[in-house]
């Protein structure tokens, strides 16, 4: 289908987008990699009257290392996975973008896009969520962090307001062992669960589609910093979860997959 | 060395994988289509699965720039007729044809109310959208058992929604059954699946009111039933109607019935005079293309001493859908007739009943009833197996037909041609290493791991009755162009019918040149489906180009001065026997007869009685993971045997592809309703289909030759072979993986959560509980 009609323009640099963003108000999306909102908009689903490209603004890609990691919003999912830096200082980061779609998708897809997007069923969100990141948006009235725990809102819906740009994910480097396991049908599909783990001295176990939005495992952190086993801690995988019910798996049938899926991952991780 | 039976690539593949080859959506005026001043055409669909249609407003609709018309169901009341559904195979029809556009009732979600055509594909969207359909609700027939329980009459014609019935009795079935030492018994159901081509439906429609000729280019698999069905439905001749069929994405059976909006585009091309182009989108696809599978049955087997079958009784129920396509009421028809497999049983009853749904019809898919006919029977097997005591393999052994037993007579109105059922489960074994494979499943059951091997032997009617008809023509410098009726999309036609000419000249597949795919240029032509191809139009190639040397022989005989009997033919050059260094070539035939006025050629019709009867054994072993459900194929054999095959290559290439197909019937593909008849698997997202990481299993495949006697070609077909014997092959496997559970049965595909639900909680035999 071809999209409603809208009108396009194109942000010349991050202070014009949140210009051209407060300009328009509720009307506007913001166009980055595409590959969540164009699917939306050519099936009529999404109808905003103004797209604000951001795929030309200077200085949003690309990966740097200044004490954490800083990984620019505009930079590919292949972008992530191929980064030396990413593979030394967040390898979990790497192999979950390695997991997301297929190749086209993975060059085209953004990880602030990803982000922005707020799907629970993200890969990259997870992995950033055990790694402890967080983002840089700017808006009107400059910047402002946010952790990424805080950026989850609800379903599709974040704390970044209408008139703010993601410029830069935040990841604190490591080198604690991780592991990420993702259950899917196919290996191109989304994950019915997903799980991303960092052990080390404070584990951090994050979910892929268990609850409106990517979420943390809290209660089985809670129970490794006890010292519970991988299995003890893994069945508190989907304790305070509200997973969804789809086509693909029901909703008792995730609680069941997120608590072998976390067990895997903390033992591969602890390997 | 002859051509037939040798591997040779595509001569199609070099246009098409260099993006050169021209689909129907991208044909222009270089194809002399009328694209220019086309209008595009959008279809308003219908949203509720079943409802009176109160009124259909198009005022704003119109009123938007750049809109041309809008078009329902009351606008070509009068004007177009039913489509024309015939029954075969004594089957008892419903009158319940499919519409063009709906009038008065739409049945399915997805069904044309209205075409909008506009000055462009965004504003007839735009357009289309505006169009506002009042609705009053009818109770919705979700389902076979909805239908049964009569919860709505879909169509007046069927009070009792049957729209298909067949039945066909042979033997003492009750005899057998009262003395049977065991019966063997299953329920067995298979999803509705989409046939997902990478090219979606596509037409150019356009109206030359000089001649009053219709054109029709068309995304279809053939011309012949596309421009029949739109004779029959436009109230015109035949001879007043041209289809051209250009390259073609795959269709896999679904565009095999003249296509609703194809007919409604060429409607408006005529009243509107405008040429239309429609495209459908892949949405639309899901919604709105004939569908394939959707059955059921109860099936029992009455089990003697050994083993022995003594009687099958079967009855199917299918999930037809709102309306008939010309081509859905065979597809249970074929699996009913089929469902004594591989067997000599020498008693059987089968019933069917094909029911109204009001979700989209059905029609043929890949296999098109055999892969429902070889999982029915192929399950009832392993259940009879089971039940007895004996090896899946051994007791398929003791009762396949006997090769010596052909013509075989099934009991169910088909003969088997020829066959050698004992030698593909064999290779089959050998192939798949059975063998080892069962060894290794009692290590593995040792240790908990969930290892399954299964076993299906299926037999294909394939090149179900009918004809092909080809022209040979000696062409100037002496190539032959032949040109044929059968057309392919997809199947390699030009490279398998050169090499089939090639051989009947004496020349090589380079001199041949093959034409197809336009109704107003060659010789007529029934269709390609049914894996009916080689053996229909190759033998009418075969025939055409003797025909052809018959003639030039002739010819070359009075240009040398002597009999025909004193000539030698080879390499395209007669020699003088008594004088080896005279003679004529090709080429001087062809002059010395473009000399003459009347070009050299010889046309052929090839007929056939009774289909001819393909058949193999497929061997899957798939490993569970008993946490999380998953089933993955570790290995599959497949063993075909599809008499003379043409060109192995190309043969192997169908086995490939339909069985990736198979794998996604049997992991992923099921077409989802819920109980108001909404679609809910209508996108790539919901509905999976396998990509290339999913079948990185190891295939296995082999090809045996019990020629045909009905052919000169001695051919069978192969298209379908994977898509039928992969999913039987993979269900047998999964159900033995999980025998430690106590599972029977589990129908199709193998979700995680499926097999999950099948072991979770269920006492593992092998502990003892």
């Amino acid at each position: 289908m071809i999209p409603a009609p809208f009108a396009y323009e194109r942000a010349a640099s991050v202070e014009d987008a949140v210009a051209r963003l407060a300009r328009h108000g509720e009307d506007a999306k913001v166009l980055a990699g595409g590959h969540s909102l164009i699917p939306l908009l050519r099936l009529r689903f999404a109808r905003p009257s103004v797209l604000v490209d951001i795929g030309r603004v200077p200085g949003l890609d690309g990966v740097r290392d200044d004490g954490e990691l800083s990984i620019g919003a505009m930079t590919r999912y292949c972008d992530v996975e191929a980064s030396p830096l990413v593979a030394e200082h967040a390898p979990l980061l790497a192999a979950a973008a390695a997991e997301v779609g297929d190749e086209q998708v993975r060059h085209r897809g953004t990880i602030g896009g990803s982000i922005c997007h707020g799907d629970p069923a993200s890969d990259v969100a997870a992995a950033l969520l055990a790694l402890g990141a967080t983002v840089v948006v700017r808006g009107p009235g400059g910047e402002r962090r946010i952790a990424l725990e805080e950026f989850f809102v609800g379903f599709l819906e974040t704390a970044i307001a209408r008139d703010e740009i993601l410029v830069e994910v935040r990841v604190p480097v490591t080198s604690a062992p991780w592991a990420f396991e993702k259950f899917n049908r196919r290996a191109q599909d989304w994950a019915i669960v997903g799980c991303a783990v960092l052990a080390g001295s404070e584990p951090r176990v994050a979910l892929v589609n268990m609850a409106t939005t990517p979420r943390r495992a809290p209660l089985v952190e809670e129970a490794l910093a006890r010292g519970a086993s991988a299995r003890e801690a893994a069945d508190l995988a989907s304790e305070g979860t509200e997973p969804p019910s789809d086509a693909n798996a029901s909703a008792q049938f995730r609680r069941h997959l997120a608590s072998v899926l976390v067990r895997r991952a903390l033992e591969r991780a602890s390997r | 060395m002859p051509f037939i039976g040798r591997s040779m690539t595509r001569r199609e593949d070099r246009a098409l994988v260099r993006g050169e080859a021209r689909f129907t959506d991208d044909l222009g005026a270089a194809d002399d289509v009328p694209i220019v001043d086309a209008v595009h055409m959008v279809v308003v669909r219908s949203t509720v699965a079943h409802a009176r249609i109160v009124g259909v407003d198009a005022t704003e609709a119109l009123a938007l720039p750049g809109t041309v018309a809008v078009v329902t169901g009351a606008d070509l009341a009068g004007t177009v007729s039913p489509y024309p559904v015939v029954s075969r195979d004594g089957a008892t029809l419903a009158d319940a044809p499919v519409e063009v556009v709906a009038t008065g009732t739409v049945r399915y979600v997805g069904e044309p109310v209205a075409a909008v055509l506009a000055r462009s594909r965004a504003t007839a969207e735009d357009a289309a959208e505006l169009v506002v359909v009042d609705y009053e609700p009818l109770e919705p027939v979700a389902s076979v058992d909805d239908a049964r329980r009569r919860v709505a009459v879909v169509h007046d014609a069927a009070p009792d929604n049957v729209l298909v019935r067949w039945s066909h009795r042979s033997g003492d079935v009750d005899g057998a059954f009262r003395d049977a030492r065991r019966v063997a018994r299953c329920h067995l159901h298979i999803p509705r699946l989409v046939a997902a081509p990478i090219e979606v439906r596509a037409c150019v429609a356009a109206h030359d009111a000089a001649d009053d000729l219709v054109t029709l280019w068309a995304s279809a698999q053939d011309p012949w039933r596309q421009s029949a069905q739109l004779a029959a439905v436009l109230r015109r001749p035949e001879a007043s109607i041209r289809v051209v069929v250009p390259e073609v994405g795959g269709a896999f059976g679904s565009k095999g019935s003249l296509v609703p909006e194809y007919a409604l585009a060429a409607w408006c091309a005529i009243h509107h005079r405008v040429a239309v182009r429609w495209f459908e989108d892949r949405s639309e696809n899901f919604l709105a293309a004939y569908q394939g599978r959707g059955m059921q049955a109860d099936v029992e087997l009455a089990l003697g001493d050994g083993g022995r079958f003594l009687a099958l009784r079967a009855d199917i129920a299918a999930d037809i859908g709102a309306y008939l396509y010309p081509n859905t009421p065979n597809v249970a028809v074929t699996t009913a007739m089929l469902m004594t497999g591989c067997y000599d049983i020498a008693a059987a009853e089968v019933r069917v009943e094909g029911l109204a749904t009001t979700k989209v019809p059905t029609g043929p898919y890949r296999g098109a009833g055999r892969p429902e006919a070889a999982f029915f029977v192929e399950r009832v097997v392993d259940v009879a197996a089971r039940a007895t005591g004996l090896d899946p393999v051994e007791i398929r052994r003791r009762n396949l037909v006997a090769p010596g037993a052909f013509p075989h007579d099934n009991g169910l109105g088909h003969r088997y041609d020829s066959g050698n059922y004992p030698a593909a489960l064999d290779e089959a074994c050998r192939l798949l290493g059975y063998d080892a494979l069962r060894a290794e499943q009692r290590d593995a059951r040792a240790s908990g791991r969930l290892l399954g091997v299964g076993i299906a032997s299926y037999v294909e009617r394939a090149a179900p009755g009918g004809w092909e008809s080809a022209e040979a023509l000696l062409a100037p410098g002496g190539r032959v162009v032949v040109r044929v009726g059968s057309s392919p999309h997809g199947q390699g036609h030009e490279t398998t019918f050169a090499q089939v000419a090639a051989d009947a000249l004496g020349v090589a597949p380079d001199a041949i040149d093959v034409r197809h795919g336009d109704s107003s240029a060659g010789p007529p032509g029934v269709g390609t489906y049914g894996s009916r191809s080689v053996t229909l139009g190759g033998s009418a190639v075969l025939q055409a180009c003797e025909g052809l040397l018959a003639r030039a022989t002739v010819a070359a005989a009075t240009l040398c001065g002597v009999d025909p009997a004193d000539l030698d033919y080879r390499d395209g050059r007669w020699s003088r026997r008594d004088r080896p260094d005279e003679g004529v070539g090709l080429a001087d035939v062809a002059a010395a007869a473009l000399d003459a006025g009347a070009p050299m050629r010889a046309d052929a019709r090839f007929t056939i009685a009774s289909p001819v009867f393909s058949f193999g054994t497929y061997g899957a072993a798939v490993e569970i993971d008993p946490e999380t459900g998953r089933v993955e194929i570790l290995r599959i054999a497949a063993v075909d045997d599809a008499g003379v095959v043409v060109n192995p290559l190309l043969a192997e290439g169908q086995v490939v592809g339909s069985s990736v197909q198979g794998v996604g019937a049997s992991l992923y593909e099921e077409v989802v309703h819920d109980a108001d008849g909404q679609p809910v698997s209508g996108s790539f997202v919901s509905y999976g289909i396998p990509s290339a990481p999913d079948v990185a299993f190891e295939l296995e495949t082999a090809l045996l030759c019990t020629p045909s006697p009905l052919n000169p070609l001695g051919a069978k077909g192969i298209g379908e072979a994977g898509s039928i014997g992969v999913p039987a092959a993979v269900d047998n496997a999964v159900v033995d993986a999980l025998a430690p559970f106590g599972v029977e049965h589990v129908d199709p595909p193998y979700s995680p959560e499926r097999i999950w639900g099948l072991v979770a909680g269920r006492p593992d035999a092998r502990a003892g509980g």
